[in-house]
C-alpha cells in the first residue's frame, strides 16, 4: 500500500529501530512449538523423512542495522546443519532422506511450496503460536496445510514426511558493537546479534503441517560444528516421537 | 522488485533466496569479470541469490525472441566479448528503468522498451548500465554506503540527529554524479563503436523530459523544471546532461551511423499493446497520452486509436466517454477486426446515452470474439434489445 | 523538503507507537451474520474470523487461516466518487473512483485498476466475467489472478459485485493459487449465494 521508495525507506528506518523493538519483544516468550493433537509416528521401521535444503542465511549487521550477507558463513551453516542432522543420535525413529540443493532444483514447484510454507509459518506464529493476533477459529486443533501439491515429492524421495528448516543469523559488526556499548552506557539494553529459526514437519500425502517449532533466540555460531549441533537440537526440540515413546 | 532495482544500483541486499547461479546465459569469457576481494564476493553472492529468485519471478518475460533481440542490441554496442559477461532479465514493469548488478545480471523493465524509440536509444541505456558494471561502480558505492550507514546510526544518538540522518540517507542509494558522467560518456562511445547514431543518447532524455512535463500537466507528478524522479534523482541534471551528451556525440559522430528504428519497431510490434495497456492502467493520464501519441507518430494505427480511447474511457471524466467513442470509431474504421475496440465503443456509447448504437457495437464484439471471457455477461446485457 | 518531513514523521511514529494489531472475532458456521456496518448479511457454511480493521474503505475483512492465505473482503455501499481502498498515504497514485452509472462490465475493470495500483503490479488478469445475481440485483461475477514483485506465489481470486441504488456492493475472495484458492472456493461460492443486501430500497427496474 506504500510506494516502493517509501517501503524501502521504511525498511531501512525499521532496521535502525530494531534494537528498541528487540527490547520491547523481551516481554514475550521467545520459543514456541505446536503439534497436531496426539500426533505420533508409527513404531517399527524408521519413518522416511525428506529433508529439504535448509533455508539458512548468516549475515553481519552494521551499526545502522543493515544486514550484509556473509557468503562463506552461509555456505558453512547449510552444510553444518545437515551434517548435525545426519549424525545426531536422538532421532533413531527417523530415516533422513537428505535432498541435495542440486536435486532440490529438479523438484517441481519447490520454490513455490517453500514460499507457501513461509506464509503458513508466519500465520501460525501470529495467529496461534505467539498469538499477537489470535484467530478464534485457530485456537483448537493445530491445523494448517500446504495442500496436496506436497504429495508430488513422494515419488522422488519415497518419504512419508518432509522437513523444512529455516534459520537467520546476524552477527554484529565492530561498529555496531561499539555503538551498543554506548547504548548500554546510556541505559538501553543491547542485543548481541540475531539468531532465529524454525523447523516444520509436513505430511507429504495430505500436505498437513503436523509439527512446528519456532525459536527467536537461538544459540550463535551456526557455521561451526558444535554451534550447528546445538542449533539442531534447538530446532528439533519437541520433534514428534513414536507411539512407543521413542524419540522422547 | 522496484526496491530491488534501487538496491541493484546501490548494491546492498535484504533479499534472500536459495543460491542458484544462472547457468543458462553464462559463458567462459565472463572470467574477466570476477570478484576481486571479500567485499566484492559478498556483493556477488547477494546478487547471485537474488538472480536465483528473479528467474522464478512472475514478472519475468521469458520470451526467447524478445530476450535475444534486446541482447543483440547490447552486444552490438559493447561488443560480443564484453556482452558475454552479461545475463539479461526483462521484467514486466511499466516504469522507465534498467540496472546492472556487479555479478553480471542486467535487469531491463518493459517500461524502458516502451519508451525507447529505436535501437540506438535502447543501446544508450544498456551501455550506460554496462559501464557502471565494467567500472565496478557498485563496489565503490558499497564501501561508501557501509561507511555512511554506520555514520547514520551514530548520528541517531545525537538529539535532533534525524535531520542529519535524512541528509545522508538521500545520498546513500545512488551512484555519484562522476560515476554517472563516466557511464554516460562510455555509452556514447559504445554507440559509435556499434554503428549507432550517438545523438540518440541525448534524444532519449529529451523524450523522457517531455513525458514528465506531460505527466505533470495532468497532475500526476510535480514537475520542478529539472529531472527529479525516484530513479534518476541521482543522475546529473537533465539539462546539463543533454548538453554534454550532445556535445560528445557531435565530437564522436562519423558517417554511416544509424538509429535502427525499423528493426526496433518490428521487434516491439508484438509487445507494444501489452506494454501500452500496462502504462494506461498506471492512471497517469498525461504521461500515457504523451507516450501513445509519440508511438503513433504521424500515421495513426488502429492500435494507437484504441489506446487513446481506453485512456479516455478509464479516466471517465465529464466528456471523456464521448472522446473515447470518437477514438474507438477511428480504431474500428482503421481496423474493423479490433474486437476490443468494438467492446469499448459499445460501453462508451451506452454511457453517453446512446444505447441502441452501443448495443450494435457490443454485438459486433460478440460476433468477433464469441469466446471472450466476458461474452456471457455482455450477451446478457444487450439481450434481445434492438 | 517534503521527503524529509515524511521520513521524520515515520521515525517519530516508530519511536512512539507501540505495535498495534488488528483484532479478530469469531464468525460461527451456519448462522446468519451481519457484516460491514450491518449493510450486508451472509450465512457462511464454515468458521471464519472477522477483523476490526480492513483494507477496504467501506467494508470488512475475514480470514480462515490468516489474510496472506485467504482473505474475504466485503465492500459495502461504496458511494459515487469513492475509491475501493484507502488511497495511499503518500505517493501520487490516485485510485480510480466508482461512478453510480457504471455498467456491470466496468466493475471488474474498476477492481483490476484499483488492485494494480494498490499492489504495485502489472501482472493482474481478469479471467472469467459472468452475469450473476446478488441478493436479487443484477450482478457480475468474475475470477482473476495476479502476482506481485518479490513474491513467487501467484494469487487467484473470485468476486461478485452489484450496483444497488447507486451504490457498489462487492464481495471478494483471494488466496494463493497453491492449495488455498481451490480449497475454500466451494464455501466461498455458497457464501456469495447467501448474500443479502440490507439497507437498500426495493430494486428498481433493470
Amino acid at each position: 500500500m506504500i510506494g516502493s521508495k517509501m517501503r524501502w525507506l521504511m525498511l531501512l528506518l525499521l532496521g535502525m529501530q530494531l534494537p528498541q523493538l528487540a527490547v520491547a519483544q523481551r516481554k514475550f516468550p521467545t520459543e514456541k512449538s505446536a503439534i497436531r493433537d496426539g500426533f505420533l509416528f508409527a513404531t517399527g521401521e524408521p519413518v522416511r523423512i525428506a529433508v529439504f535444503p535448509p533455508d539458512s542465511e548468516v549475515s553481519e549487521t552494521n551499526a545502522a542495522g543493515m544486514a550484509l550477507p556473509d557468503a562463506k558463513a552461509t555456505d558453512a551453516a547449510r552444510v553444518a546443519l545437515i551434517q548435525s542432522l545426519q549424525t545426531d543420535p536422538s532421532f533413531p525413529h527417523a530415516k533422513w532422506v537428505v535432498i541435495e540443493p542440486k536435486a532440490a532444483e529438479a523438484l517441481p514447484a519447490l520454490a513455490s511450496q517453500r514460499a507457501l510454507f513461509q506464509l503458513v509459518v508466519d500465520a501460525a506464529i501470529r495467529h496461534r503460536l505467539f498469538a499477537t493476533e489470535p484467530l478464534p477459529s485457530k485456537q483448537g486443533q493445530f491445523q494448517w496445510s500446504l495442500g496436496k501439491g506436497m504429495s508430488d515429492y513422494i515419488a522422488q524421495t519415497n518419504a512419508t514426511y518432509g522437513l523444512f528448516i529455516y534459520t537467520r543469523d546476524s552477527r554484529n559488526s565492530a561498529g555496531k558493537t561499539a555503538m551498543q556499548a554506548l547504548a548500554t552506557a546510556l541505559g538501553n539494553r543491547a542485543e548481541r546479534g540475531k539468531h532465529m529459526g524454525y523447523a516444520g514437519l509436513v505430511d507429504l500425502k495430505s500436505g498437513e503441517l503436523v509439527w512446528l517449532n519456532v525459536n527467536l533466540k537461538m544459540s550463535p555460531d551456526l557455521e561451526t560444528g558444535a554451534g550447528a549441533n546445538l542449533r539442531l537440537k534447538q530446532l528439533l526440540r519437541g520433534f514428534p516421537a513414536t507411539n512407543s515413546g521413542q524419540g522422547k | 522488485m522496484k526496491a530491488l532495482l534501487k538496491l541493484l544500483s546501490a548494491s546492498l541486499a535484504l533479499q534472500v533466496a536459495v543460491a542458484t547461479p544462472a547457468a543458462a546465459q553464462a559463458s567462459g569469457s565472463a572470467q574477466k569479470y570476477q570478484p576481486i576481494n571479500d567485499d566484492e564476493r559478498t556483493l556477488w553472492r547477494t546478487m547471485d541469490e537474488y538472480e536465483g529468485n528473479i528467474r522464478h519471478s512472475p514478472l519475468l518475460i521469458a520470451d526467447a525472441e524478445l530476450n535475444d533481440y534486446v541482447r543483440s542490441v547490447l552486444c552490438r554496442a559493447v561488443g560480443a566479448e564484453k556482452c558475454s559477461a552479461v545475463r539479461i532479465y526483462i521484467l514486466r514493469t511499466p516504469q522507465f528503468n534498467a540496472a546492472m548488478a556487479p555479478n553480471g545480471m542486467m535487469v531491463v523493465w518493459s517500461g524502458l522498451l516502451l519508451r525507447t524509440r529505436n535501437e540506438a536509444e535502447l543501446a544508450t541505456v544498456l551501455a550506460h548500465e554496462f559501464a557502471h558494471f565494467e567500472k565496478r561502480h557498485s563496489l565503490q558505492k558499497f564501501r561508501d554506503v557501509r561507511a555512511k550507514t554506520d555514520a547514520i546510526a551514530w548520528l541517531g544518538f545525537v538529539p535532533g540527529g534525524a535531520f542529519a540522518q535524512i541528509g545522508l540517507f538521500t545520498s546513500v542509494f545512488a551512484f555519484s554524479r562522476d560515476m554517472e558522467r563516466e557511464a554516460d560518456f562510455q555509452a556514447v562511445q559504445s554507440l559509435v563503436n556499434g554503428g549507432y547514431d550517438p545523438q540518440s543518447a541525448s534524444e532519449i532524455w529529451r523524450h523522457f523530459l517531455a513525458e514528465r512535463k506531460a505527466s505533470a500537466a495532468s497532475g500526476k507528478i510535480k514537475f520542478d523544471g529539472d529531472i527529479q524522479t525516484n530513479m534518476f534523482s541521482s543522475h546529473p541534471g537533465i539539462s546539463e546532461r543533454l548538453e554534454y551528451l550532445s556535445a560528445s556525440a557531435t565530437r564522436l559522430t562519423r558517417p554511416n551511423l544509424e538509429t535502427g528504428r525499423t528493426d526496433y519497431q518490428k521487434a516491439m510490434a508484438r509487445w507494444l499493446p501489452l506494454f501500452v495497456d500496462d502504462q494506461i492502467k498506471l492512471n497517469d493520464f498525461g504521461g500515457s497520452e504523451f507516450l501513445i501519441k509519440s508511438l503513433a507518430g504521424t500515421k495513426w494505427s488502429g492500435a494507437s486509436y484504441h489506446a487513446m480511447a481506453e485512456l479516455f474511457r478509464y479516466r471517465a471524466k465529464d466528456g471523456d466517454y464521448a472522446l473515447a467513442a470518437k477514438y474507438y470509431r477511428h480504431a474500428v474504421a482503421t481496423d474493423p477486426a479490433l474486437a476490443e475496440s468494438w467492446r469499448g465503443l459499445g460501453l462508451s456509447l451506452m454511457r453517453t446515452a446512446n444505447r441502441p448504437e452501443g448495443i450494435k457495437a457490443i454485438r459486433k464484439y460478440l460476433e468477433l470474439r464469441p469466446q471472450a471471457s466476458d461474452a456471457a455477461l455482455l450477451a446478457d446485457m444487450v439481450g434481445s434489445e434492438n | 523538503m517534503k521527503f524529509a518531513l515524511i521520513a521524520m514523521a515515520i521515525i517519530a511514529a516508530l519511536l512512539m507507537a507501540a505495535p498495534s494489531y488488528a483484532e479478530w472475532r469469531a464468525v460461527p458456521a451456519d448462522e446468519s451474520i451481519k457484516v460491514a456496518q450491518d449493510k450486508i448479511e451472509v450465512v457462511p457454511n464454515m468458521e471464519w474470523n472477522r477483523s476490526t480493521a480492513s483494507s477496504a474503505k467501506f467494508g470488512e475483512t475475514w480470514t480462515a487461516d490468516g489474510v496472506a492465505l485467504n482473505e474475504l473482503t466485503f465492500f459495502a455501499a461504496v458511494e459515487e466518487g469513492d475509491t475501493l481502498y484507502w488511497n495511499r498515504i503518500f505517493g501520487s497514485d490516485k485510485l480510480p473512483v466508482f461512478k453510480s452509472d457504471m455498467l456491470l462490465p466496468e466493475i471488474p475493470e474498476l477492481f483490476e485498476k484499483s488492485n494494480r495500483l494498490l499492489l504495485d503490479t502489472p501482472v493482474f488478469t481478469i479471467e472469467k466475467v459472468e452475469a450473476d445475481r446478488l441478493s436479487g440485483y443484477p450482478a457480475v461475477r468474475f475470477s482473476y489472478r495476479y502476482a506481485v514483485p518479490d513474491d513467487l506465489l501467484e494469487r487467484r481470486g473470485e468476486a461478485v459485485g452489484a450496483i444497488a441504488n447507486g451504490k457498489l456492493y462487492l464481495v471478494n475472495f483471494v488466496a494463493p493459487s497453491l492449495h488455498y484458492f481451490e480449497h475454500y472456493l466451494p464455501s466461498v461460492r455458497k457464501l456469495f449465494g447467501s448474500v443479502k443486501l440490507l439497507d437498500t430500497k426495493t430494486e428498481t427496474d433493470d
